[in-house]
């Protein structure tokens, strides 16, 4: 009663002092809808929480918070005062509208055994939620289409019923192409089956198949929807004498009719990359080899090529006439040389070619005649991003500027001007270390001159956004900067107490932004920066873990059940482990061999339960020794594992009343590398031959080598895990094996303390629990009743 | 108190646990402790080192047998550790060149070694001396035709046997079956044997970790 009355008074003086430093979690937040007239942000967590919430910024106040029934968001969209929410589970899908002022439910449809969402589409009457059924390796697609007044279905369909779902997306006349892949019959039976694209046009109305076009090959390009004509690519291997041959082409097929209207071949060398570029009535491909070719949409025939002989390709885009490549090499000395072309989209004529050197950065932006593009590069030994305007029209340098840093993905043009990010780190000056400043840098789009620079500690995570002369951004560090456009200076810096990052757009509503924040708040701001709201958004509980809390719950309770009865003295029978039986006669024998015992405490830490079941053993085994005796070697791979080790064996000598012959360097650290602890492990086997070899904890990889190298010295080994990917090489290659539970219930097996077996029985009656339950979850599911797994499923 | 205040820490640090996988709002104190065990294994990794110097100083002092190899883990330590502390370990340097071309091919070796281990102990778990085992070799030797592209071919030719695909008979069956099915029991067992272990850690019915029992 005295320890226990101690441990009471000592763990609630921790907690206490615990407590006093509490901080907030982490939350994902998915893309949030927004009503930006009356400033209503409706957001959800992208997270096991799934919890949609209304935040009103003018009125500084959580509208409503919404908890989802077993899925997390997945889609906001709001339109009007109507928020449509969809949300995507494991087995459970669910499409939400609810009004935006109060977040009440207008109507709920629930989607059961439909797991990830591939789209939600939200037009003028329907909403279409496409989701994934799966069923073993078959992944079928179906879509619902909801009336969008009440979310009762329009229509409904699976697709894709014998075929690997590719892609799916809406067509420019407001219908639906799905595409997956099928096998088709070969023409000689012996052959495998053939590949085949199948593309199929959905009306948006009805839900039926409006054609189906059926194509050999695998897909290199995915479908392009363009002016009602889809676009792809395709190639297969065939045969062709005693080889195979590669046999690809580009194809369109009319959206009208499912006709193929475009079947341009391709030879291997211009099998084509990325995705192609549709100007005015051309297609611009880009192939392997470097080459440009032109088609006429619709009709495939060939305009023009252009063989450029500069891969790999980078990047084809058009301006003002002009079509632009961009090719990047890696050179044998790791640099790269990047290539722009100008090219006319009349005729392929090349125009211009420009060489510049340095590590190319995105994106390339083309503006007014200019052509804007970055590249990195080291100049004695300091990072420089250089950015250069060429002109579209002759490729010529307009100017180009040189910063010093390292270019952060930012490059953005607005209202004349250009701006950019660079990170440069400032040596450490006396007592003040190294640090990174991060630049924000404004050049005029005339003739790159730098008009500003704005230097922060603070790193941009969330893009830059423009509101008249007003840039803000918020940051990795948790903070919002705000600069004015016309000279760079400081409008304001709001610091975000708790440091957490900002990752989501910032919000404005009148003088307030609102943004929130990975720390789980959603915080308003004014203009000035100053702070006007923060307002908490995770619950105190999670609901979502209810089954397991429950199960805990249950088992502990059947636990504690036996604990009492044991204590009032009812006898208990425990089932004879063989393994645990065998450690007096692996002990005695390395006692009659006047050899050592070997014990491996496996390759987890001292936080790992494996680890602390196997040093529970080791002072049992520890004692027989003591009494023994006989030497025991622990070599370890923790060092925390080797400290409590050695204190546990100490105290085994000290019960057994030997502690005179306890030597703590019996007990050491080898290495924390797992193959390296193996072959200093393996090292003390073939060195000291130990006649009995124990392996209790978790293990890895190395459990057959160990196992192995021990039964090639004729040790007797016992092994124990509850690695079920291990147990099949303990099996193999020792005498005996602990399976799973049976490491858990050693301890109390060996001691055979009261209290300890009475946990064991409660384990017992958890597992009838829960073999009662599969039978159960077996029966109602072969029913077509999803009750009980609904309900032991977390989100 | 010897023994209580490390009760008290594992009984208020399990508590925390618990309490945080329940409540989101606390998630930060997990985050907290796993600090606090990153900074005491911090410390315990010189014990380990420690340890390390004063065995195999002990064994080359005393000149027992093997003390060879003591002195080239000594120098191997002291001059991994030295280069890597005074040289840094960025590419380049020579602690990156060590780790590189001297420390991954000698565990690769080691790895290496399972593919002999493999073979030796199925030798020995195969033998059909009794129904059980014959039944074992006879399942494994389905799964390995079955996981290599030779025993498809195999198993193509065999008349009967090649109207059903063996993958289909490997990967649905005999592993997504009874594999699965003896898997998860054990998993299972195993499960409910951590949540038993950690609730009489918990209360202070298992003390023995600590030493003793008592």
């Amino acid at each position: 009663m005295k320890i226990c009355r101690t441990i009471t008074l000592l763990s609630v003086v921790f907690l206490l002092l615990f407590l006093s430093g509490t901080a907030f979690a982490g939350r994902y937040w998915s893309e949030p809808g927004i009503h930006q007239e009356k400033g209503i942000v409706v957001i959800g967590s992208d997270d096991t929480f799934g919890r949609v919430y209304g935040f009103s910024i003018p009125d500084q106040k959580k509208l409503w918070e919404l908890k989802l029934e077993k899925s997390k968001t997945a889609n906001i969209t709001v339109e009007g005062d109507i928020a449509y929410i969809g949300g995507e589970g494991e087995l459970f899908g669910e499409v939400l509208a609810v009004n935006i002022q109060d977040g009440k439910p207008i109507w709920h449809r629930k989607f059961e055994r439909h797991r990830r969402v591939r789209d939600m589409i939200v037009n003028s009457d329907t909403i279409y939620y496409v989701c994934e059924e799966k069923f073993r390796d078959v992944v079928r697609v179906r879509i619902y289409a909801l009336n969008k007044s009440d979310g009762k279905d329009k229509w409904s369909a699976s697709f894709c019923q014998e075929g690997l779902f590719k892609d799916f997306f809406k067509t420019s006349d407001d219908n639906f192409i799905l595409i997956y892949q099928s096998a088709g019959k070969p023409a000689n039976p012996q052959d495998k089956p053939e590949k085949v694209i199948q593309l199929v046009k959905i009306d948006a109305q009805t839900g039926k198949d409006m054609w189906n076009c059926p194509i050999k090959g695998s897909l290199d390009i995915m479908p392009v929807d363009y002016q009602n004509v889809i676009y792809f690519a395709v190639s297969e291997m065939v045969k062709e004498g005693d080889g195979l041959a590669f046999k690809g082409s580009f194809q369109a097929v009319d959206g009208g009719s499912g006709n193929v209207v475009v079947d341009y071949p391709i030879t291997e060398a211009d099998k084509i990359y990325g995705t192609p570029l549709f100007v005015e009535d051309s297609v611009l491909l880009f192939t392997k080899e470097g080459k440009i070719i032109c088609l006429k949409a619709g009709e495939g025939s060939l305009k023009w090529e252009r063989p450029l002989n500069a891969p790999p390709f980078t990047g084809l885009m058009e301006h003002n006439g002009t079509v632009l490549a961009v090719t990047s090499l890696l050179n044998e000395d790791k640099t790269r040389t990047n290539k722009f072309y100008g090219i006319s989209l009349v005729d392929g004529n090349q125009i211009w070619e420009k060489e510049l050197a340095g590590s190319l950065e995105t994106p390339i932006i083309p503006v007014e005649d200019m052509l804007l593009a970055g590249v990195s590069a080291k100049e004695d030994t300091k990072a420089v991003y250089k950015l250069y305007a060429l002109g579209v029209a002759d490729g010529v340098e307009k100017w180009m500027t040189n910063n010093e840093g390292k270019y952060e993905n930012t490059l953005r043009v607005e209202g004349g001007n250009t701006y950019f990010m660079v990170s440069d780190k400032k040596p450490a000056e006396g007592k003040t270390p190294e640090t990174v400043v991060h630049k924000l840098v404004s050049c005029s789009l005339t003739d790159g001159s730098i008009r500003w620079e704005y230097g922060t500690d603070s790193s941009i995570s969330t893009g830059l956004r423009f509101t008249g002369e007003m840039i803000d951004f918020g940051t990795k560090e948790g903070g919002v900067i705000s600069i004015n456009s016309t000279d760079g200076t400081q409008l304001f810096l709001f610091d975000f107490p708790d440091e957490d990052e900002i990752d989501s757009v910032l919000i404005p509503a009148g003088d307030l932004l609102g943004f929130v924040s990975q720390g789980a708040d959603f915080v308003v701001i004014d203009k000035s920066g100053k702070l006007i709201k923060r307002m908490e958004t995770t619950p105190w509980f999670a609901d979502w873990k209810a089954p397991i809390f429950l199960g805990c719950l249950i088992l502990s309770a059947a636990i504690s059940w036996f604990i009492y009865h044991a204590r009032k003295g009812k006898d208990l029978f425990i089932r004879k482990i063989a393994g645990l039986n065998a450690i007096d006669e692996a002990v005695g024998r390395s006692t009659e061999m006047g050899k050592p015992v070997l014990y491996i405490t496996g390759l987890a830490d001292v936080d790992d339960i494996q680890t602390l079941a196997s040093l529970s053993i080791m002072g049992h085994i520890a004692q027989k020794t003591a009494e023994y005796d006989t030497p025991l070697i622990v070599p370890c791979c923790r060092s925390v594992v080797m400290s409590t080790a050695q204190e546990v064996v100490k105290e085994s000598y000290m019960k057994a009343g030997r502690p005179d012959t306890y030597r703590r360097e019996n007990i050491h650290y080898l290495t924390d590398d797992q193959f390296g602890y193996v072959a200093g492990v393996d090292g003390i086997m073939v060195r000291e031959k130990p006649a009995a070899n124990f392996y209790m904890g978790k293990f890895y990889a190395e459990s057959l080598i160990l196992a192995e190298t021990g039964h090639s010295t004729g040790a007797i080994q016992i092994a124990g895990t509850a690695e079920a990917a291990q147990l099949p090489f303990f099996v193999a290659a020792c005498d005996y094996t602990l399976i799973g539970e049976e490491l858990f219930a050693a301890s109390a097996y060996l001691s055979k303390d009261v209290l300890q077996v009475g946990s064991l029985k409660g384990q017992d009656l958890a597992k009838a629990i829960i073999l009662f339950s599969i039978l159960a979850g077996c029966i109602l599911e072969t029913m077509g009743n999803h009750w009980f797994t609904n309900l032991i499923t977390t989100r | 108190m010897r023994r209580e205040i490390p009760m008290a820490i594992t009984t208020i640090s399990g508590i925390i646990m618990i309490i945080v996988f329940f409540v989101p709002r606390w998630k930060d104190w997990s985050d907290i402790l796993y600090t606090w065990f990153l900074v005491i294994s911090g410390f315990a990794l010189i014990l380990g080192a420690g340890s390390l110097l004063l065995v195999n100083l002990d064994k080359i002092s005393r000149r027992s047998p093997g003390w060879g190899y003591n002195v080239v883990l000594l120098i191997s330590l002291i001059a991994t550790a030295g280069l890597g502390i005074f040289g840094g370990i960025n590419p380049g340097s020579s602690f990156y060149y060590i780790f590189l071309y001297v420390f991954t091919p000698l565990s690769a070796t080691m790895f290496s070694l399972l593919a002999f281990y493999i073979a030796s102990a199925a030798f020995r778990a195969f033998k059909a001396k009794t129904f059980e085992a014959g039944l074992l070799l006879f399942t494994a030797f389905i799964v390995m035709i079955g996981r290599v592209p030779l025993g498809e071919i195999i198993w193509e030719k065999i008349p009967l046997l090649n109207m059903v695909s063996i993958s289909k008979v490997v990967e649905d069956w005999i592993m997504g079956c009874f594999n699965a099915a003896g898997q998860r029991a054990i998993m299972l067992g195993a499960s409910i044997g951590i949540i038993s272990v950690s609730l009489k850690i918990l209360l202070g019915i298992e003390r023995s970790y600590l030493g003793g029992g008592d």
